[in-house]
């Protein structure tokens, strides 16, 4: 849009329509997109931020000794469902249902357990990388609708900013490769367009999807219409089971049913090693990742053991073996479900943000195009910035939008991880036993990033920008250290016992602590920037050289 | 400048508010088009809904992408107001 | 072992199909090359992502997860081959060939 009311063409107005619907809500995607790349790895953070797990070592009887275990704490129990540890989780996960539980996740209860030995283990209170997630698509602080409304918002801005940027970007093909480092504003905008075009086709669907997970919520109308409003019919339906079925499962895994009593002699549990040995005979790569056991200690016990991971993308689609509880003897298991074509495709887009079934190599490649994507966001909001630079100088001084835009950028940006390393921080220096430790630990998490926001609006641009970004590479880099100092698994321990979730963590803190320092780095030594911060006085005033900025932040 | 911020401001509006109801209208009218049709209901559900984000977006990229204000407006309320209809009329068919 | 050969074919690709832009002959051979010779590179090019794919499709995933992993091993075939052709571009056909001959060893001994 023009402010002289002139005709343009679409690449011009979709260039205004593609930098409004970005920059506006940017800070927020920031935080969504970087939010969210780490949920990739949720269950790894959450393994980190309980070291108490970490004398969890597993071995051949694992499975054996946590049905010992489940045996003696809850022989009643209507079901058991066991997580075994494996590259996501060092210890074992237990959920069990007593007789009379509620349906879903309120019934469900939850202990950890050591993969060595058996024992139940104490691990110390905390969110863990669930607040991360959490926060990603409710925010925080706020009725978890309002959270999701503010998110899916976002998500639609995300979208049209996606679109009219493929629109504008007119040279998509011949510049797929370019990437001219060292040239100030041009080397911003190859760095926002190669990673926006790199990973173009995650950048739509995660966007897509997105507004997928939240439809029931921001576009209920399609059920009201076609079901005339009767919202439970339709989920029935959607699960294949056409008479009205409540009970909605757990989300992560848990098929625990909430159990009638059954009048029954007790009967003994089927030994679980020739099990095991069949279903890794059948799955070598991946082996077995769940034990799902109904009923146990009675005639009609079943036991399920479901594959890591999975082969397809949606819930459910890995393989699963059924046996009878008490001899053993194979069973059939019940049919999956045959899923419509469009029930597929918005399964297999929603499989793709959610990533809860992808194996590690897969998982990382979508962590590598979150991680993409964050920069894309970032990039953009710092062109916007080093775009209006030439203006400002004619200008001689910084409009206060344009001084906002630069505050936000460092709060959202570099302030985000620092708050993020601060809460990892915080999760080991607070003490193990104090009142709502897992909120305290989100508390810090915020108060960080709002000293941030502090510190970016007193201190000049430049400086904020280098102290916060080599505050993260510092605050990253140590975690590692802490962890082993504060009762953690150290990193060459855990890499050695084969705990990948805890030694991939404290990797993944090296690696951001070096991409930070880089950053900090090559900011550091592009020269400065001198910009007027206030109204020019007059002669005497220096014309600020025009320097190339640092040409690539990563995070 | 008045007549800059009156027109982003209309086209703004026509984006994000009409937009929002060619959605609601193409999520309904779409959705009972196609169970009328013979799709499942889930089915009719599903594409509905993913067309009526798809409408949403392009209604944002019309408003800001045709020549001015009005036909931004019109470009949205004209789809809406037929979808709107067929929903009405398809309701009171099947019901 | 499927999406590791997938992996190392995805440079090797992008650099041919990169090799097909004038842009980037004259980053790596400090000259354009001729019209027969860019056809030929982007053919090859094209060809090398298509055994990429076969490769995902080969993994035992299903249909959609071996597209997804297909696609992010595309992103990063495509990231290391812009980050050569910008820093060090003399080096991106050596790096390239690397990369293939890991791909035809990984492809001998995995069958």
């Amino acid at each position: 849009m023009r402010p002289d009311g002139k005709p343009e063409g679409l690449r011009q107005s979709m260039s205004w329509l593609h930098t409004w619907s970005g920059l506006l809500l940017g800070w927020l995607l920031y935080a969504v997109f970087f939010t969210g790349t780490l949920s990739y790895f949720l269950d790894e953070i959450t393994d980190w931020m309980r070291p108490e797990l970490h004398q969890s070592i597993p071995g051949p009887q694992t499975a054996a000794l946590a049905l010992a275990t489940m045996q003696k704490l809850t022989p009643d129990a209507t079901s058991w469902t066991i997580n075994l540890p494996g590259e996501r989780q060092t210890a074992v996960e237990a959920n069990f249902r007593q007789p009379g539980a509620a349906a879903g996740r309120a019934g469900n209860q939850r202990v950890q357990l050591d993969a060595g030995t058996g024992e139940v283990l104490q691990p110390r209170e905390t969110r863990g990388g669930s607040f991360l997630y959490r926060f990603h698509f409710e925010l925080y602080a706020m009725p978890r609708v309002w959270g999701r409304w503010i998110v899916g918002i976002a998500t639609m801005f995300m979208f049209v900013a996606i679109i009219s940027g493929v629109i504008t970007h007119k040279k998509i093909f011949t510049e797929f490769f370019t990437f001219r480092p060292r040239k100030g504003q041009r080397s911003w905008l190859d760095a926002h367009n190669a990673t926006a075009v790199l990973a173009l086709p995650f950048h739509i669907i995660i966007t897509f999807s997105g507004l997928l997970l939240l439809m029931f919520m921001l576009m209920p109308w399609g059920i009201d219409a076609v079901y005339n409003g009767d919202t439970q019919k339709y989920f029935a339906e959607s699960r294949g089971r056409p008479a009205a079925a409540a009970g909605a499962s757990g989300e992560r895994g848990d098929a625990g049913r909430a159990g009638r009593a059954q009048s029954a002699e007790p009967a003994q549990l089927t030994a679980i090693a020739p099990l095991m040995a069949a279903a890794q005979a059948r799955w070598p790569d991946r082996g077995v990742g769940t034990i799902v056991v109904q009923r146990p200690g009675t005639p009609q016990a079943t036991i399920e053991l479901r594959e890591q991971g999975a082969r397809a993308l949606v819930r459910g689609g890995g393989e699963r073996l059924l046996f009878n509880g008490v001899t053993g003897a194979p069973q059939t298991p019940p049919e999956a479900r045959a899923t419509s074509s469009a029930q597929a495709v918005s399964g297999a887009m929603m499989g793709i943000h959610l990533g809860r079934f992808a194996d590690p190599a897969l998982r990382w490649l979508l962590f590598l195009s979150g991680v993409i994507g964050t920069v894309m966001a970032g990039s953009g909001m710092v062109l916007w910035v080093v775009k209006r630079l030439p203006e400002r100088r004619k200008l001689g001084r910084t409009p206060r939008g344009h001084r906002l835009v630069e505050v936000l950028n460092i709060a959202a940006i570099a302030g985000l991880s620092v708050a993020t390393a601060g809460y990892f921080w915080a999760n080991r220096l607070l003490p193990v036993d104090i009142a709502q430790r897992a909120d305290m630990e989100i508390r810090s998490f915020f108060v960080v990033w709002g000293l941030c926001l502090l510190h970016a609006m007193l201190r000049p641009h430049r400086r904020a920008w280098l102290e916060q970004l080599w505050l993260a590479a510092i605050a990253f880099a140590a975690l590692p250290l802490l962890n082993a100092a504060t009762g953690g698994a150290a990193l060459p321990a855990a890499m050695l016992h084969g705990q990948w979730s805890v030694a991939g963590f404290d990797l993944v803190a090296l690696a951001l602590g070096v991409l930070h320092g880089f950053a900090a780095w090559k900011l550091g030594a592009s020269g400065a920037i001198a910009l007027p911060q206030r109204a020019a006085s007059g002669a005497g005033m220096r014309i600020p050289r025009p320097v190339a900025q640092s040409p690539e932040k990563q995070q | 400048m008045g007549r800059y911020r009156l027109a982003v401001a209309s086209r703004a509006l026509a984006a994000i508010g009409g937009g929002y109801a060619l959605a609601c209208a193409t999520a309904a009218g779409i959705g009972l088009a196609l169970a009328r049709a013979g799709s499942s209901g889930v089915d009719a559900v599903m594409w509905a809904t993913m067309l009526a984000f798809i409408a949403h977006a392009l209604a944002a990229l019309w408003s800001f992408g045709c020549a001015n204000a009005w036909r931004a407006w019109l470009g949205i309320a004209v789809p809406a107001a037929l979808l709107g209809a067929l929903t009405f009329v398809l309701r009171g068919a099947g019901a | 072992m499927s999406a590791w050969i997938a992996g190392a074919l995805a440079l090797p690709a992008f650099t041919a199909l990169s090799l097909a832009m004038e842009r980037h002959q004259d980053q790596v051979f400090g000259r354009a090359l001729s019209v027969n010779t860019t056809v030929a590179w982007r053919l090859t090019g094209i060809a090398l992502l298509g055994l990429s794919l076969a490769s995902c499709l080969a993994a035992g995933w299903s249909g959609a997860v071996a597209v997804t992993a297909w696609v992010g091993v595309l992103t990063l075939g495509a990231m290391v081959t812009g980050w050569t052709l910008a820093y060090v571009p003399r080096h991106l056909l050596r790096l390239a060939g690397v990369s293939l001959a890991a791909a035809a060893l990984g492809f001998v001994f995995s069958s």
